[in-house]
């Protein structure tokens, strides 16, 4: 027996009332643009950082294109960089791939340092800029927490998503020498398939591992707007879901536990801003109150002429790398481990080994 | 009473049927002179009427109730039909018109002093005792003018004698004095949106004679005043006056009338578009409007982020919104002043009104204060239930969002004596939102005046405004992570005034108005406070900015001849920038920053920090032609000492607001305007175009990713520019009629330039670009049709070229990330904007006299549902998981994408 759906003016009324709510706050909608655009001069692009590790020192030079152009990006090649550093020689960068060049030489906390490119019959320079201090964490843990994400039905109503996560989190202290930070991060998972038995042959587990990377916006923090504190507390480098499932290629495979590589950087105030304002560019949303579209800041000019434009920007970071193994329990509670880890080993992006472990494994 | 709507219904009457019998009156002695025949003895007159209807084909006009209790005793034979109706006539309280060929009006004669308002020629009113007649050569006439509907007094309304060419105009208690000489003449009383009256009077001696004027509006088929104002000097130009009515009329989003929406529709007034506080006008910013309501400043115009104007539509008597030739008593602002005249508050009876919309609703009391007195009252407010709405809502999104407003209004209007009246304002409000975000946005605005009008003698009046304007803001910052970050950070300002106004009628040609004015501002830039405890923020204060405005100004409103009026007038402005506070001198040969302070001054409280004076000249001229129309044109010079700091395109209710000081200078406009006016078909139609141009000095503009919140030092992110604004303004009206509305279209330009010295200070390399304000191409078209005698239509239709806009031109990668580099500022632009709105209104029942009268409507706004766009921005991938939507690109927002209906019950009592 089919029942009539009974519509009264009170329920019109109360329908009509949400939808105007809604068209009000919410029911902005979105569509690709392409606008004619002209065709502008390509610029020098600087990509560089020097750090207290040599293995992250380098300097990229290329060029910027079209926003429409789909050709590779032009690397540039017939370059040479020089790296001065304050009270000392002028170092020469060596190009160990086309537009790609390192220094052997590494930073110095304290010390002041300069980036020089002759390029095209002109000498591009950065301003002076002083390495922080090598950073530290206070405190690393994990805290349980609901990823609230909206998507949309067919229909563009917008619906909640809701995933259950364990937040990685860390308390940094601030000190007048490093103020700003960055951090990397890259987590190896750390799974085991054991095999079905055969009572003829023992066949040994697979200890195998996978890694996941840090793809999301620039992860920066620093002392808070207006705030006092002498560190940084509860500060989100990833989340790990408890639905491992989802990072593994097989449901016969079990998940163990994570190595959670996590790089620390200690950027200047400089850095930050030019960090922040990509992330800017990226997080943009054209909503209320957006500020009006300003350039990505650089701390790189063309000394012979002012006219000639350069992007990018001048990194001088202090680094240090941290590992801890954590496993996150479940949405439902379980047992979570996290410590820290005291080698830094190579590990491969993914792999297996059968009926042995890794060299870089953790156990709980 | 009864008499009251015997009056009323009879202009009604009038104003339908003697415009045609002005034009058949060289027609009308035929019917006059048709011989009847016929025993009418003890005969119902209704019934005599439909006799000779049927039998002459002679149609009556009347209203039942006058004639349905008349006998009449009458035989007639071959008797005209004139004769007849004055036999009939001549003891009754009713008379007759003819009109046409074949029609005769029936309606009831004036028994007092009185007037019956209308088009067309009412009785005679004889002043003075006929017995004097021929006594005297000339005799005084004075009396006073009022609107016919609530007996308020019309001040600058003009009283005219077009045989000799002598007039005068109201003073602001409504009061006429003029000398005539004795006989019979025809009186030509108007005043902007009322209609005109012709009155006859003979005059034998020195007399009073009173009339009641009652705005156009009444008619069913009139909707829109534009023109002078009682204000306005008769040489006034680029003005903008709209009433209550039109404001109501316009079809808007969510039924709720509009102040801001409606002179948005005018030529020269433009929004950024959907989600848009405030309006430009000529190409100039937000901040450079000064809203005045009852003489006090509004300093946030908007709610719910700019769906609605920030007043209750029920209480506004009228807007006038000046453009150019702004008169030497206003200064402060240099694109425009918007005056919004509230209501005094009807002086007969308590009524009551309102409307109840889908998400908020507003009511408005108004009445006297005492029964024979002329001492009003009015009070009103809004409220909005969206909040409670969203939170039935199961949408996550909609409950962790808030957004709603209220605001309250009053006017007490008291009568001290005949010349003599005080009136005190009061208004409050208050918004609060968050869109699903940590950031929960709380402002409002008290803002009170009081306005004293005195007429010291005949020849000079005296006004006093004192007005008060506060407005705060606060942004509660709340991340349920770290709660020992959250924090307040609040803004606002005060402002407070007084201007005396003294007027000296001289004679009928001069209309000389002198004062002052004093403005006190006390800013707060910026304040953060701990949200809760325990805490990690310090709470810190920019100093607060004091300053003092002051004004000086004379301006005289002169009849030249019969074509020809000026107004010249000369504003002196002063303004001083006052400690305590802290100056930084920053080094010459470098870029104003925090790295380039050399030095630095600090001044102890009242000692003046810097100081800043000019005049302001301000001329009108009207010269008019024949045809109704006039040529006018107009220069000024304005000088703003108050900027909102804001690098949004959109105003937002953060951004706070900034006195000039020793690095801000004060901005500086001259505007040059001439215009072409004519009102052909005897005022049917209305039409003018105007061009003007603007040279714009000390304009601010912004360094990128300048940071303006909490900036201690505000000066080393603001860029110096200069501008012009240049434009040509059309518009074509047609006043009356079942089919009524207007046409503007305004091609305008307002580019900035920045000619600094150093590369930081310079925008697009010193070369003129384009303001976000620029869109060269508006047209604004309204249409209104009365369906039937309460169905009425309304709908508007605007096309506006794109906003400029920056885009990314070029991309590149950085840490594996793609990133863009953006053209030069504003060297692109948006689509073009257009969208229709329509609305149907069924009119309260106007022959019934039920005590509660209510109107519907039912509007779309957005009626094809354009996604017009209102930013246009480069992301890296879009916040809500959409089909197709991939990574990198450049996206348009559409805020309204869709039709928006709405329904509102509107109600009196």
């Amino acid at each position: 027996m089919k029942h009539k759906k009974k519509y009264n003016l009170k329920t019109i009324v109360w329908k009509t009332g949400q939808f105007i709510v809604g068209v009000l706050l919410f029911a902005s909608c979105e569509e690709y643009y392409t606008p004619d655009l002209d065709n502008a001069e390509s610029m020098l692009v600087v990509e560089s950082m020097l750090t207290n590790d040599i293995s992250k020192n380098f300097v990229k030079l290329s060029k910027t294109k079209d926003f429409y152009s789909t050709d590779p990006d032009e690397v540039i090649t017939d370059a040479k960089v020089d790296l001065l550093e304050s009270g000392s020689n002028t170092i020469t960068a060596i190009q160990e791939a086309n537009g790609y060049f390192t220094f052997s030489k590494v930073a110095v906390p304290g010390k002041t340092y300069t980036l020089r490119i002759y390029y095209d019959n002109q000498t591009y320079e950065s301003d002076p800029v002083v390495m922080p201090a090598i950073p530290t964490i206070d405190s690393l843990y994990t805290e349980h927490r609901i990823d609230k994400t909206y998507s949309t039905d067919a229909y563009g109503v917008p619906f909640e998503v809701e995933n259950p996560v364990r937040d990685v989190r860390v308390d940094v202290p601030i000190s007048a020498q490093v103020k700003y930070f960055r951090f990397t991060w890259r987590a190896v998972l750390e799974w085991i398939y054991l095999p079905p038995m055969n009572p003829f042959k023992v066949i040994p587990p697979y200890y195998g591992w996978k890694s996941k990377y840090d793809i999301g916006n620039f992860n920066i923090t620093g002392q808070g707007n207006y705030t006092g504190s002498s560190d940084i507390k509860n500060h989100t480098i990833l989340s790990l879901s408890y639905d491992t499932r989802q990072y593994l290629d097989s449901t016969s495979q079990d998940f163990y536990g994570w190595i959670v590589m996590i790089d620390q950087f200690g950027i200047t105030k400089d850095s930050y801003d030019f960090y922040d304002a990509i992330d800017k560019q990226f997080a943009a949303d054209g909503n209320l109150f957006d500020p009006i579209l300003a350039q990505i800041p650089t701390n790189l000019y063309c000394k012979t002429d002012k006219t000639k434009k350069v992007v990018g920007f001048f990194n001088v970071n202090s680094y240090h790398e941290h590992r801890y193994f954590i496993r996150t329990g479940s949405a439902y509670g379980g047992e979570v481990i996290q410590r820290k880890i005291n080698r830094y080993p190579d590990i491969p992006d993914n792999g297996y080994l059968i009926g042995e472990y890794p060299s870089f494994w953790e156990s709980y | 009473m009864k008499k009251k709507y015997i009056l009323i219904f009879s202009k009604l009457l009038f104003a339908a049927g003697v415009f045609m019998f002005l034009h058949v009156k060289s027609n009308a002695q035929n019917i006059q002179e048709t011989l009847i025949n016929g025993k009418f003895q003890k005969t119902n007159m209704e019934d005599f009427f439909k006799t000779i209807d049927k039998e002459y084909n002679i149609h009556f006009y009347y209203k039942q109730e006058w004639v349905k209790s008349r006998l009449i005793n009458q035989d007639f034979k071959n008797t005209p039909l004139i004769q007849a109706l004055n036999l009939l006539f001549d003891q009754q309280s009713l008379t007759f018109k003819f009109f046409q060929n074949n029609s005769v009006v029936i309606y009831p004669k004036a028994s007092d002093g009185k007037t019956l308002s209308g088009i067309g020629e009412p009785s005679i009113i004889v002043i003075g005792d006929p017995l004097n007649q021929g006594r005297y050569n000339s005799a005084r006439l004075k009396g006073k003018i009022v609107d016919g509907k609530n007996n308020e007094p019309l001040a600058g309304a003009v009283v005219f004698h077009p045989q000799t060419g002598i007039g005068t105009t109201t003073n602001a208690f409504g009061n006429y004095e003029l000398e005539l000489p004795t006989g019979d003449h025809t009186l030509q009383i108007s005043f902007m949106g009322y209609e005109i009256l012709s009155q006859k009077i003979k005059l034998i001696e020195s007399g009073k004679a009173d009339f009641e004027l009652f705005e156009e509006t009444h008619k069913l088929d009139e909707i829109t005043i534009t023109g002078e104002s009682a204000k306005a000097s008769k040489a006034q130009m680029s003005m903008v006056k709209v009433n209550s009515r039109i404001i109501k009329e316009l079809p808007v989003m969510m039924g709720e009338a509009d102040i801001i929406k409606s002179v948005v529709m005018m030529p020269g007034v433009q929004s950024v578009g959907e989600m848009a506080s405030g309006f430009n006008v000529r190409g100039g910013n937000t901040d450079q409007n000064l809203v005045l309501m009852d003489g006090a400043p509004v300093f946030n115009t908007s709610h719910l982020f700019g769906f609605f104007s920030m007043i209750n539509p029920d209480a506004v008597q009228d807007v006038t919104l000046f453009k150019g030739g702004i008169p030497a008593s206003y200064g402060e602002r240099i694109s425009s002043i918007m005056e919004i005249k509230l209501k005094d508050g009807n002086s007969e009876n308590l009524k009551l009104y309102g409307g109840v919309g889908l998400i908020n609703s507003r009511f408005t009391l108004e009445g006297p204060l005492a029964k024979k007195k002329k001492s009003t009252f009015l009070i009103g407010g809004r409220t909005t239930y969206s909040d409670w709405i969203m939170r039935q809502s199961r949408n996550a999104q909609f409950m962790n969002s808030v957004a709603h407003f209220w605001d309250a209004n009053g006017t007490l209007n008291l009568v001290l004596g005949q010349n003599n009246t005080l009136k005190l304002m009061g208004y409050a409000s208050n918004d609060v939102f968050n869109l699903n975000s940590n950031s929960l946005y709380n402002y409002g605005n008290l803002i009170g005046s009081l306005n004293w009008k005195a007429g010291i003698s005949k020849k000079l009046l005296s006004n006093l405004n004192l007005s008060y304007s506060k407005y705060d803001f606060k942004l509660e910052q709340k991340d349920a992570d770290q709660t020992e970050n959250d924090y307040h950070l609040l803004t606002g300002l005060q402002y407070g005034s007084l201007k005396y106004i003294l007027s000296w009628l001289p004679n009928e040609k001069h209309r000389i108005n002198s004062g002052f004015q004093a403005i006190g501002y006390k800013i707060l830039p910026g304040e953060i406070r701990p949200a809760g405890s325990p805490t990690n923020v310090i709470t810190e204060k920019i100093s607060s900015d004091q300053s003092v405005e002051l004004g000086a100004f004379i301006d005289d409103d002169i009849d030249l001849s019969e074509s020809t009026a000026l107004n010249v007038g000369l504003r002196y402005a002063h303004f001083l920038n006052l400690g305590p506070g802290t100056v930084m001198k920053y080094d010459p040969n470098q870029t104003i920053s925090t790295t380039t302070v050399i030095d630095s001054t600090t001044y102890s409280s009242g000692e003046i920090i810097k100081a800043y004076k000019g005049f302001e000249p301000r001329i009108s001229l009207k010269i008019s032609g024949n045809n109704n129309s006039s040529f006018r044109l107009s220069y000024q010079r304005i000088h703003q000492f108050m900027n909102q700091v804001s690098n949004t395109s959109v105003m937002s209710p953060a951004d706070f607001w900034k006195s000039s000081d020793t690095y801000v200078k004060p901005l500086i406009s001259d505007q040059f305007a001439v215009g072409l006016f004519r009102t052909p078909r005897k005022g049917l139609y209305e039409t003018s175009v105007e061009v003007y141009y603007k040279n714009l000095q000390n304009l601010l503009e912004y360094k990128d990713g300048a940071v303006l919140v909490m900036n201690k030092h505000v000066e080393t992110d603001i860029i110096n520019a200069k501008g012009y604004s240049y434009g040509l303004e059309l518009f074509m009206k047609k006043n009356t009629g079942r089919l009524n509305g207007w046409v503007s279209y305004t091609y305008s330009r307002t580019m900035r330039k920045t000619d600094n010295k150093f590369d930081e200070d310079i925008i697009n390399a010193k070369r003129y670009y384009p303001s976000v304000y620029d869109k060269p191409h508006d047209l604004s078209t309204v249409l209104n049709y009365q369906i039937s005698r309460r169905w009425r239509f309304s709908g508007n239709f605007v096309l506006a070229s794109g906003r400029p806009v920056t885009l990314p031109e070029q991309k590149y990668v950085f840490d594996g990330k793609q990133v863009v580099y953006y053209s030069d500022r504003n060297k692109y632009r948006m689509p073009p904007y257009h969208r229709m709105d329509v609305s149907i209104t069924l009119d309260e029942n106007l022959r019934k006299k039920r005590m509660w009268k209510g109107s519907w409507t039912f509007s779309i706004y957005n009626l094809y549902g354009r996604k017009n766009a209102y930013s246009i921005f480069y992301r890296k991938d879009a916040s809500i998981q959409q089909v197709n939507k991939t990574t990198n690109a450049i996206y348009k927002l559409s805020v309204i994408g869709v039709p928006v209906p709405s329904i509102t019950y509107n109600f009196k009592f």
